[in-house]
């Protein structure tokens, strides 16, 4: 398991056998958004096409702009390179509005559910 | 009521004005003005928890402004008190939501702070409004 970051701001990527699964905690600053799309595409690229991505955001705090498009560009290549599902699990009422809204923009509801 | 007691209430109505200026669409800076911008503040928004500095809360505001449309307004501050204990003071609000952000009473407080010679927020806590919760999803799909 890869773990980026520190106690305030962070994620981890952990291949599991049901899914690649990515904990994310904090509020992520301007500064540290740039670590997470490579990270999570480096843990895909070591999966099979047709795995399943699975976001823990219990403890994430609600995204600015930049954590946002981050989300936006990693679920559009993820779907794109083969992963068939993205669970965003547990997110704050404020971060669960930032990623629906991102499912509506991608038109992508059957595939990324929030839970 | 004192000088002092006059220019807190003078900023919590700018933190209430900036709340119906956001909701009718006119963006979050009138917001960015009414708080002191330090890592040693705290908001907890009706539908979120805790956020700890200014940088997270600002990106709560961006995102709740981007809700804002001029057909979306008509939150009220129904009433507040005051305490002012030298250059720090409380208020004790009851605010009323738009209709179309879920029109719920909801008990507040907030904390001020005279900073560089203005009063501005350091703390606001609201207390949870799943009506508003709703609205907000509903919103989503309009």
């Amino acid at each position: 398991m890869a773990t980026h970051g520190d106690a305030d701001q962070g994620f981890t990527v952990d291949s599991r056998p049901e899914a690649l699964w990515v904990t994310t905690w904090g509020f992520w600053s301007v500064d540290f958004v740039p670590a997470f799309l490579p990270a999570v595409i480096e843990g895909l690229e070591n999966r099979p096409r047709g795995c399943a991505l699975v976001f823990d955001l219990k403890r994430l705090r609600p995204l600015r702009d930049e954590g946002q498009a981050a989300f936006r560009t990693l679920m559009t290549k993820a779907l794109a390179d083969g992963v068939v599902s993205i669970e965003l699990k547990g997110p704050s009422a404020l971060t669960k509005l930032q990623m629906l809204r991102l499912i509506r923009e991608l038109g992508e509801q059957q595939r990324i559910r929030v839970t | 009521m004192e000088q002092a007691e006059r220019e807190v209430e003078a900023a919590l109505r700018r933190f209430y004005d900036a709340i119906e200026t956001m909701v009718v669409g006119g963006g979050p800076a009138a917001m960015a003005a009414a708080w002191h911008h330090t890592d040693r503040v705290t908001s907890r928004h009706p539908i979120d928890e805790w956020s700890v500095g200014w940088d997270a809360i600002w990106a709560t505001w961006q995102f709740t402004a981007s809700f804002g449309r001029a057909e979306r307004g008509g939150s009220k501050l129904l009433s507040h008190k005051i305490y002012v204990y030298g250059d720090v003071a409380y208020a004790t609000v009851a605010f009323q939501a738009s209709p179309a952000w879920g029109g719920e009473k909801i008990v507040c407080t907030n904390v001020l702070a005279k900073l560089e010679g203005a009063w501005k927020i350091v703390h606001h806590h609201a207390d949870p409004s799943p009506a508003m919760a709703a609205a907000m999803e509903r919103m989503l799909a309009e």
